[in-house]
């Protein structure tokens, strides 16, 4: 659960933009008053299944990216690591 | 007492010039011709044309027409809702940096003129995706198309709305880090 708020608050950023997308398209109409037609109700649901695909997406490709990015890291210590210790057979054995 | 949402009178400006100039766009959107918007039809036409391959030409009181495409550029694909959205995420982002009258004339003119280009690119995106969509060369399967078209539209729009943003804040970002150096 930890993980999945810490997810969450990176992705906070995106209230603004998807904030000002609702104003303009859901916020403005029904404040004219379209709110009381169905044609709006089903664009209003588009626009929100819209906004969750767009957060979803986002986060999963930020999910990826950051594992393949400790993949990488991980690796690239590892190999550090194994150039950092020196070999103690050849170092100390007959020549 | 301190709140966090404390705005000086240059940034409470800049808000209610963008508010306005959002509520005044959507009312010209509202009964604008294709001729009258033509300003960002035109450009969004001919990108649009080189993108997909089209040639899109322009017929009064209809909009930028390709008859072998058979696909019209009309008022409702001109992406005003996108630029006010653009514009108004812009500037709502940028209120921190908004302390003198400088500062917030340079960042509502930075918001307006990336709006607009941001309008162009993510809308001739989209128009593009239709088009395949419409030809076929992307394979819908037995959804309905005007569904298909609609939800492709609000997720490239989201996207790139979010997009614009995230390359504005990483800008204005770096620009920070850059001065903070010297």
């Amino acid at each position: 659960m930890r993980w999945l708020a810490e997810r969450l608050r990176q992705l906070g950023w995106m209230a603004v933009p998807i904030a000002a997308y609702l104003v303009v398209t859901l916020g403005l109409p029904a404040a004219n008053g379209a709110a009381r037609s169905g044609e709006f109700l089903r664009h209003a649901g588009w626009v929100i299944a819209g906004c969750v695909a767009v957060v979803a997406a986002w986060g999963v490709t930020g999910v990826a990216a950051g594992a393949v990015a400790t993949f990488a890291a991980r690796g690239a210590r590892r190999r550090a690591n194994r150039r950092a210790i020196p070999r103690v057979a050849s170092a100390g054995g007959p020549s | 007492m301190r709140t966090g949402l404390r705005m000086n009178r240059w940034q409470i400006a800049a808000l209610v010039v963008a508010l306005a100039a959002v509520v005044a766009g959507k009312q010209y959107y509202r009964h604008a011709s294709a001729g009258e918007l033509g300003w960002i039809l035109s450009p969004t036409a001919r990108m649009v044309g080189a993108v997909s391959g089209g040639d899109f030409e322009y017929e009064a009181g209809a909009g930028w027409i390709d008859r072998d495409l058979r696909y019209a550029i009309v008022p409702a694909c001109a992406g005003l809702h996108f630029a006010l959205a653009a514009f108004l995420a812009l500037v709502l982002g940028g209120l921190p940096a908004m302390c003198t009258r400088r500062a917030a004339a340079g960042r509502l003119a930075s918001a307006a003129v990336l709006a607009y280009l941001g309008t162009l690119v993510v809308n001739t995106t989209r128009i593009a995706i239709a088009i395949a969509m419409h030809r076929g060369a992307i394979d819908v399967g037995g959804l309905d198309h005007g569904e298909v078209h609609r939800l492709e539209g609000v997720v490239v729009y989201l996207g790139g709305l979010c997009a614009l943003y995230a390359l504005a804040r990483a800008v204005h970002t770096g620009k920070v880090r850059h001065a903070l150096a010297r």
